[in-house]
């Protein structure tokens, strides 16, 4: 029987070069619906993981811890204290981890006044969680004393949001005002200056944020009992499981050894799923989109080898017939369609992935721009994305088509082939 | 060649061409359906995406400002409570004298705090007629508490449900209204709840109170406005047919654009929204693009195998005498009688998907749940295919040129075969 | 998690805490239509602690779960639209001043030497930190107009001769609550209570009156406490340690160029 195979093999090989305008013409044929395949799984790949690396780069992360209170009320009090920075730093080594204050408050400038968000991060950590400091539109991110005002007295820096910038006209170098409730029942009030204006990252922020370093916000808030939020950037975006559970340990052991104050509530990990469930919706929303195309594509792509194995075969009838008539097998004439499917099928995979590949991988570093028409960005669900999409190449996939065409390109000339074999050779012949 | 033979006319190489075709009926038959396949799902996938998209834009013109709007310049830069425009009712009238086939709506729109004896929250304060304006029939099944607002009744207000639970009103509870006025002073107005609503547009059930245009015309008399002349914050213009915009947009401009006046449609309203819809839209152009792409490369194998495989035929044609040209000719007619069918049969099945899901629509609700709502606006959870006549003709050329190109090559090799090449097999 | 706090009801969680007077100047003559009696009782209670024009020493004490704080202040009134109020101590606060006219407030800050107008989004803050917001300071402007009072009790209740007087705001009256009901000793008619109540009839907050001393033959309650039901833990006490009637000030003493000057 090997031997038979080994044969079957061989004539199989021959066959196909007997053809070899035809073969070609098959492989091209499949080859394409392959790339096809492939070039799509990348494209919505690219997005899916773009999403997801807005939602986290940007701004989230990947975990973030707060208190109970915060996460309700966004209670002021309900701060960490500072040692839970250097206790999540230690439970997880491989991680980057920002903290983060936050308040309201009334910015004025020149003659308008509008409400804020406040929000202190630490400039030397939060670059290396997220990409929030880099995506500057004017300026420079920097954080900290600024040169004292016209009168004399001190100022800071701060970085704001592109259309708060708008609404209360301000520039780089403008002043501003902030006025808020401090921690200690004062009015908390300074004066700053703008260092930098953001390009728009997500919705609120562009429109509500004023970006300040840890040390001024003690300042303005009077508030040093430590940290409303902390963004982790894990190694492994993919199993968040894992640093988000080690997390949670390490939380309940600081908790037991260090009791928090009961009015903030419980230390808590969330991932950006929980976060951000807008967002997370939209994935699902997209994956099943996915699915509903991916079938859209898939059918069509193996229409295209059915079709093509049909012809191939149909074409080959009257060969069939000879090779009947002469006493060939109906079950062995089976095997050795099967097999040049197969040879056919394996040559189409590797010249499509190998294309696809390539492809794939151009797509992956140069994306597809649309800044020509959008400058700026676009929104999505209170995120804004950069104008560009970008592919991801995922081998897994790449392997899957292959399997998805390969199986494909069988069963279709399974079809035909057996369809001729049924059939007397006189009939076949004439 | 050409002189001995002369011309065959159109007429006979169609209905050659025509028997041709049915002489390898399988081949043809394998052909056409692939196209049609592939087809109906481009028609199908193209209207979804068109049916959804408009279906947002729909819902986006109805919960705002219409498709066209008028309102103060440099409103829309910086929206404050101080800019209005003063002589609403003569501008209502220049703005009707038009007979804009449509509905034009006097609005008032509001930065306000709203506060009860527990809570206060910032909230935006929309004005309207309340039996006429076209966000009655939009947010009235929202409704979930309550009544809606009685024409006049200058003192009602309608909230969202998010908002009525931090408030914590219910139908009948005070609301105290204070608004900012230029310069920085405030003013306040007390509206009473009549009736709760939950248009699960997350951003409205937490932001937006819906008002009689007499309660917020109260704050505008307080910013110095003249009532009598019924001030107004803007007009928002609803046009019965949405292709006519351009033409409406440019009589309005030419009617009422001044220094203080400006007219806007929809898209200078919210960029926000067009940009969502032409991301998705470029996005979904790639995935067509590939779509058409396996389309047109079922039809190229197909017609070159086929060609191929007639080497024998088309050498015989030559041997009795038939002129490249001619054979060219009719290979060339081949294809474009098998484009027309592709075509014909392509819209019979593309046609009828869309028909069919034009009508029975598609229900996303349980993929999607509350997750319709983006860019502001929502997606109806049941999403009606829909077909402009624009990608009618879209379609059929991409489908009908593609066809026939594939046809130009087999054509010009079938013209090189030399008679004696052909019959040596 | 989100992030769109508007300045506003950050303001109001804070300061969640309902609205009354600054100081219980609030509760003036209803003009029309009320029993002589109850015209007499309020506009009693408004001679209380101003007279035509007042200057005052006194002391805020904030309790708060997250926080104690007690300032030193000077207070000046003209009438029901003009008051100015500056920081002495603590040495951290010191010179902050407020300053209202009519509805609206200014804050003076030393540390940046700025004035800055409280917007519409910000009057449901805290004032300094306290149980009061800023619209408790402006609502006093237009108490007359908002409420209608009568006398809905007369006798002994809790062993104290007392008359009870309810103001109802009349319906289009911009307030937040649905009654007030204050309580007054009968013979020398010192206020004892003020209870405010939302439109269910449930008690929102109570300020208590006591402490009462003879100035200028009026007794005068020295001490009144803000205590918000929700709450327990919490209220705001303000004492007098000193207060004079009709000083001479003059309406020009309550402008911004004076809120500036006076530190």
């Amino acid at each position: 029987m090997t031997s038979n195979l080994a044969m079957f093999v061989f004539i199989a090989w021959r066959n196909i070069w007997r053809y070899p305008i035809r073969s070609l013409l098959t492989v091209f044929a499949l080859a394409g619906g392959l790339i096809i395949v492939i070039l799509y799984s990348v494209l919505l790949e690219g997005m899916t993981r773009q999403m997801v690396t807005y939602a986290t780069d940007m701004s989230t992360g990947h975990l973030q811890l707060h208190r109970r209170a915060f996460i309700d009320d966004q209670d002021l009090y309900a701060t960490l204290p500072w040692s839970y920075l250097n206790a999540a730093e230690t439970a997880l080594p491989a991680a980057s981890v920002a903290p983060r204050l936050y308040a309201a408050g009334l910015a004025s400038a020149q003659a308008s006044s509008t409400g804020v968000l406040i929000k202190a991060v630490d400039a030397a950590r939060e670059p290396r969680a997220t990409r929030l400091l880099d995506s500057v539109r004017s300026g420079t991110a920097e954080l900290g004393p600024a040169s004292d005002s016209t009168d004399g007295l001190p100022r800071a820096n701060v970085v704001v949001g592109t259309q708060l910038a708008k609404n209360l006209k301000l520039q780089v170098d403008s002043e501003l005002i902030l006025v808020t409730q401090a921690a200690d029942g004062s009015i908390g009030n300074g004066l700053f200056r703008v260092a930098a204006i953001l390009k728009p990252v997500d919705t609120a922020f562009d429109r509500t944020g004023v970006l300040m370093s840890i040390d001024t916000y003690q300042s303005l808030m009077s508030l040093d009992s430590g940290f409303h939020e902390l963004a982790v950037k894990t190694p492994d975006a993919e199993n968040l499981g894992t640093g988000q559970a080690l997390l949670q340990q390490t939380l309940e052991r600081l908790a037991r050894e260090q009791p928090l104050d009961e009015l903030g509530g419980a230390a808590v990990v969330r991932n950006w799923r929980e976060i951000n469930p807008t967002i997370s919706d939209m994935l699902k929303l997209s994956q099943s989109m996915v699915v509903v195309i991916g079938f859209i594509v898939v059918s069509l792509a193996s229409l295209g080898m059915l079709n093509t194995m049909l012809m191939a075969v149909h074409e080959r009838t009257h060969e069939f017939g000879i090779l009947l008539a002469i006493g060939m097998k109906s079950r062995w004439l089976m095997v050795m369609v099967l097999i040049e499917s197969f040879l056919l099928a394996l040559i189409s995979a590797a010249i499509g992935a190998a294309l696809g590949t390539w492809l794939g991988r151009y797509l992956q570093t140069h994306g597809i721009d649309f800044s020509g028409t959008m400058p700026d960005g676009y929104d999505w669900a209170g995120m804004s994305f950069e104008p560009v999409m970008r592919g991801y190449l995922d081998p897994g996939h790449v392997v899957n088509a292959c399997l998805i065409m390969t199986l494909v390109a069988m069963l279709s000339s399974l079809l035909p082939s057996w369809r001729t074999v049924r059939l007397k050779p006189a009939e076949v012949m004439r | 060649m050409k002189a001995r033979h002369g011309h065959l006319p159109v007429t006979v190489l169609l209905l050659l061409a025509w028997r041709n075709l049915w002489r390898h009926r399988r081949r043809t038959l394998i052909t056409l359906s692939s196209i049609a396949f592939g087809f109906g799902l481009a028609v199908l996938f193209i209207g979804l995406n068109d049916g959804a998209h408009n279906s947002m834009i729909r819902n986006a013109i109805k919960l705002g400002e219409g498709a066209i709007t008028v309102q103060p310049r440099g409103y829309q830069e910086a929206p404050a409570n101080h800019k209005y425009l003063a002589r609403g009712l003569s501008l209502q009238t220049q703005v009707e004298q038009l007979h804009i086939a449509g509905a034009v709506d006097p609005r008032i729109s509001l930065q306000v705090l709203a506060s009860t004896a527990h809570n206060a929250v910032g909230a935006g304060l929309e004005g309207f007629i309340t039996d006429s304006d076209q966000r009655v029939e939009m947010l009235r099944p929202f409704l979930i508490e309550g009544q809606w607002l009685q024409p006049g009744d200058d003192r009602g207000i309608l909230i969202g449900d998010s908002m009525a639970r931090k408030l914590k009103a219910k139908p009948g509870s005070k609301v105290v209204l204070m608004a900012g006025k230029r310069g920085g002073d405030s003013q306040v107005h007390l509206g009473r709840v009549r009736g709760i609503f939950d248009s699960h547009v997350d951003d409205l059930d937490a932001f937006l109170i819906l008002g009689d245009i007499g309660l917020t015309r109260r704050f505008l008399a307080g910013e110095g406005a003249d009532t009598r002349l019924q001030p107004i914050t803007r007009l928002a213009v609803y046009l019965d047919d949405q292709s006519q915009l351009a033409y409406w947009k440019t009589l309005l401009r030419q009617a009422v654009d001044s220094e203080q006046v400006q007219v806007l449609d929809w898209r200078e309203m919210m960029p926000q929204l067009v940009q969502f819809i032409a991301v998705d839209d470029a996005g979904n152009y790639v995935f067509l693009t590939l779509i058409l792409v396996l389309v047109v490369f079922g039809i190229i194998n197909t017609v070159l195998m086929s060609v191929l495989e007639r080497t024998r035929e088309f050498g015989l044609l030559r041997a009795l005498g038939l002129g490249r040209y001619q054979l060219l000719l009719l290979v060339f007619c081949e294809s474009l009688v098998l484009s027309l069918l592709a075509v014909l049969l392509g819209w019979v099945v593309g046609g009828g998907t869309h028909l069919w899901f034009a009508t029975n629509g598609l229900d996303f609700s349980a993929a999607i749940g509350d997750a319709n709502a983006m860019a502001g606006t929502f997606m109806d959870s049941v999403v009606y295919t829909e077909l402009s006549t624009q990608r009618v003709l879209q379609l059929t050329g991409i489908v009908f040129g593609a066809t026939l190109a594939t046809g130009i090559y087999p054509a010009l090799k079938a013209a090189r075969v030399t008679p004696v090449a052909a019959l040596r097999t | 998690m989100k992030r769109d706090w508007a300045a506003a009801d950050v303001a109001a969680t804070g300061g969640k805490l309902l609205k009354l007077a600054l100081l219980p100047l609030c509760l003036l003559a209803p003009v029309t239509a009320v029993a002589l009696e109850v015209d007499e009782l309020i506009r009693h209670m408004d001679k209380l602690w101003r007279g035509n024009t007042s200057a005052a020493v006194m002391t805020m004490t904030v309790n708060t779960r997250r926080y104690q704080r007690t300032m030193t202040m000077e207070a000046w009134s003209r009438g029901k639209d003009y008051s100015l109020v500056v920081v002495r101590k603590p040495i951290k606060d010191k010179d902050v001043a407020t300053l209202k006219v009519e509805e609206n407030i200014w804050n003076y800050l030393p540390k940046i030497n700025r004035v800055t107008k409280i917007p519409a989004s910000m009057m449901s803050g805290s004032w300094m930190g306290s149980h009061f917001t800023n619209d408790d300071l402006v609502k006093e402007s237009t108490f007359e107009d908002d409420y209608a009072s009568s006398i809905t009790f007369e006798g002994e209740r809790g062993g104290q001769a007392i008359y009870e007087i309810t103001a109802i705001p009349n319906p289009d009256a911009a307030v937040v609550w649905g009654k007030v009901i204050i309580n007054f000793e009968q013979t020398s008619l010192a206020p004892l209570q003020a209870l405010y109540f939302d439109e269910e009839g449930l008690l929102v907050r109570t300020m208590t009156f006591d402490q009462a001393r003879e100035i200028d033959g009026r007794l005068t309650p020295m001490r009144m406490r803000l205590q918000p039901e929700d709450k327990p833990e919490e209220s705001t006490t303000i004492i007098y340690e000193k207060i004079d009637f009709d000083v001479p000030l003059e309406a020009s003493f309550f402008s911004l160029q004076n809120l500036k000057r006076r530190r």
